[in-house]
């Protein structure tokens, strides 16, 4: 489904990304892991499509088709989603609105009919209750005012809602006690349905307790130093990053 | 008084033997003081003539090509309509395409600035008790002949000592406009809805409408005043309105500026209130070639408060220009301003808000915030408060800002698969909606925010909510 083959990515001319390989079949669970300014949200970036990175070498498909060449929005209408790791809070522009005209943005790419406010409603109440999340959050403002917590969790809520090909979850983990974590959990092994791909960046072996990855990849450097499958996270909670830098010199 | 002597334009000048062309068309029952006062008004410009660039009020906005073209005043009794309007078919008055949904009002209509509402149109409304009974109001035209004495000293105030070039022309060319007095204790349940249709004559043609509104004391009244332009090419509307409000009086003001593309809108809003009266007002600019907006506000009262409200919309090469003044004159006034601004192509915007709080006004309050969003890099804006403070005991605060639209944002929309013209228009919209969400009118917020862009809004997904 995801083939990234040896992609250097720079930023404002510095090299942060030095040749990513990543492979990721249909229906797998990813786990990326790695010290802080390693690359990984700038991995995740660059796959959602943000402008600012410059790419230098090597390349990104998505189901065969160059996933670089296409537009942010274009790249969502294929089944791309990122849970940002930084949620941006949008003044004025009210989340069930935003979230309608994304809905219905996919729908029509896909040749569906548009759903309307009542149709809109029904499905995401069900979806809400999902992450636990108060109704009074789609009369917000988006992220506006969100507690940290509420902005992971309503990251997890837009990808229930837009049902994505393949979701990328950039810490959406972090910052959320034991509860709050579970339902960051749930909503991922809710939407495997044997097809769908995830590749969840995270810090820590906890979230892959109840998300259980296929593989796991250790990203440093901006370089993937090692990879292998779920017990590589466990071994990397029991003694660090220290030994896979050691590993990768 | 004699008039040749205070005159100085020649009796061959075109103004002159356009103010004549008007009045052979003006019922010989006009009193000849308001004869005398017009060409006071046109001796009053004639000394200055169009203000230039050296103004310093004019510095940003260049009305050469006003003062260029030949000035053909819009008649009454011609064309049609008897409006001086030969493009405007009497289907698209009583079609009433400038309504807002559900909004109810006492509605008014003019076209070229002469009523074309009947008296049996108003008393409908008087009928039906959207009027009160001891409310007058009327078409200016036919308050003239026998003025109210603050009528009448407005009128000869306004001619005598115009505040600028085109305040001193309406004054020598208004013949018509819109007159409302509401007494002492005396409420109004509706919004008049006062409807200035800018429509072709046989070439572009001037149109001076005058809006006198009176608030007794404690009396209380909404007016909604649109400048709607109906295929009208390169018209001039050039319009004065006057609120005066008594102690305890409260006036909700709403302007609507929606002329057309290629047309030039010269307006003033003078207010001037007493003890406890709180004005609001809404000036929405998004039509004409070049627009200008005055508003100067007199608090002459203790405890008066006035709020000012504003939204320009430029596109293509529009010139939107708004000055703004307030006068604190005495104790415990307040006002507040919030001005906003959204500048696309290469359009250019200019704001100037000057706050004067003079000796006597201790213990008052100003603030003041002007924010733009310019959308391509040939927009422009200049904006300029100016706060000019002469008591001690006083807050005020002022903020102004230029910016465009959050990249972040941007992408944020854009990844969750919204079009990126759709994202943009809808972060535009929301820079929109902050000042359509005090509009205290329902059918008058949705119905600018369907006129200023936005499909289906936010505020009626959210009543789906509710
Ligand atoms: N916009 C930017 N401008 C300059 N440097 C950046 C920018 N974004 C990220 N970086 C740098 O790129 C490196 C990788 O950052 P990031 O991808 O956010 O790491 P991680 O998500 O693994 O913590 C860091 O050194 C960071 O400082
Ligand atoms: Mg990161």
């Amino acid at each position: 489904m995801l083939a990234v083959h040896d992609l250097e990515v720079r930023i404002a001319g510095k090299p942060i990304l030095k040749g990513i390989d990543l492979e990721v079949g249909s229906g797998e669970v990813h786990a990326i892991m790695g010290p802080n300014a390693s690359g990984k949200s700038t991995l995740a970036h660059v796959l959602a499509g943000r402008e600012g990175y410059e790419v230098t070498a090597g390349g990104v498909t998505f189901d065969g088709e160059d996933l670089l060449a296409l537009s942010p929005e274009e790249r969502a209408h294929r089944g791309v989603f990122l849970a940002f790791q930084y949620p941006v809070a949008i003044p004025g522009v009210n989340n069930a609105y935003f979230l309608k005209a994304a809905l219905n943005a996919g729908r029509k790419y896909r040749g569906l009919a548009e759903l309307d406010a009542i149709e809109f409603l029904n499905l995401v109440k069900e979806k809400l209750k999902l992450v636990h999340l108060d109704e009074a959050l789609l009369k917000r403002a988006v992220n506006e005012g969100f507690s940290g917590g509420e902005k992971k969790r309503n990251e997890v809520f837009q990808m229930a809602v837009l049902e994505p090909r393949l979701a990328i979850l950039d810490e959406t983990d972090s910052g959320l006690d034991i509860d709050a974590l579970k339902l960051v959990a749930e909503g991922v092994n809710r939407l495997r349905d044997g097809q769908r791909s995830f590749v969840v960046v995270t810090h820590y072996q906890r979230l892959l307790s109840y998300v259980v990855p296929d593989r796991v990849h250790v990203l440093s450097g901006g370089r993937i130093v090692r990879s292998g499958g779920r017990e590589l996270a466990l071994d990397l909670d029991a003694h660090g990053y220290d030994w896979v830098k050691v590993a990768a010199a | 008084m004699n008039v040749q002597l205070i005159s100085p334009l020649e009796p061959s000048d075109p103004f002159l033997a356009e103010l004549a062309r008007l009045e052979s068309r003006l019922p010989a029952t006009e009193p000849p003081w308001l004869r005398a006062v017009r060409r006071r008004a046109l001796a009053r410009f004639g000394e200055r003539g169009f203000p230039g660039r050296r103004d310093e009020d004019w510095k940003y906005t260049d009305v050469s090509t006003i003062a260029e073209r030949p000035l053909r005043v819009a008649l009454p009794g011609v064309g049609p309509l008897g409006t001086g309007a030969a493009g405007i078919e009497a289907g698209r008055i009583e079609a009433g395409e400038w309504r807002y949904a559900g909004l109810e009002c006492v509605e008014l209509v003019f076209v070229n600035g002469h009523c074309v509402s009947t008296s049996a149109d108003i008393n409908y409304f008087y009928d039906r008790g959207a009027l009160p009974e001891r409310t007058t109001l009327a078409p200016l035209a036919a308050m003239l002949s026998n003025a109210p004495p603050m009528l009448r000293s407005s009128i000869q105030r306004m001619a005598d000592a115009p505040p600028d070039a085109f305040a001193a022309l309406n004054a020598a060319f208004t013949a018509d406009g819109a007159y409302l007095a509401v007494p002492d204790g005396v409420a109004l349940d509706v919004p008049v809805h006062l409807v200035f249709l800018s429509a072709p004559g046989d070439g572009p043609v001037a149109s001076f409408p005058r809006i006198y509104i009176h608030l007794g004391k404690e009396a209380r009244a909404s007016v909604i005043e649109s400048y709607i332009g109906m295929d009208a090419q390169e018209n001039l509307t050039c319009a004065v309105t006057e609120i005066i409000a008594a102690a305890g009086a409260r006036c909700d003001h709403y302007r609507v500026q929606r002329e057309h593309p290629r047309s030039y809108h010269v307006g003033r809003l003078s207010v001037s209130q007493a003890r406890d009266s709180e004005v609001t007002s809404f000036s929405i600019a998004c039509g004409a070639r070049l627009s200008r907006q005055d508003i100067a506000v007199r608090l002459e009262g203790e405890g008066a408060s006035v709020a000012l409200h504003g939204l320009y919309v430029g596109e293509g090469r529009r010139h939107v220009d708004h000055h703004t003044r307030i006068d604190h004159l005495l104790p415990h006034t307040n006002s507040e301003e919030h001005y906003k601004g959204v500048l696309d192509g290469r359009s250019r915007g200019v704001f100037n808000g000057t706050v004067v709080v003079h000796p006597d006004a201790q213990k008052s309050e100003a603030h003041q915030s002007n924010h733009n969003l310019l959308l391509s890099g040939e927009a422009e804006i200049d904006t300029k408060p100016e706060l000019q403070i002469h008591a001690d005991d006083v807050i005020c605060s002022h903020g102004a800002s230029v910016g465009r639209l959050d990249p972040d944002a941007l992408f944020y929309l854009c990844s969750r698969g919204i079009e990126a013209p759709v994202a943009r228009a809808i972060l535009t919209q929301a820079f929109i909606d902050e000042v359509l969400a005090r509009l205290p009118i329902a059918a008058l917020r949705l119905g600018l925010a369907r006129d200023l862009g936005s499909a289906e809004t936010s505020a009626e997904l959210l009543s789906a909510l509710i």
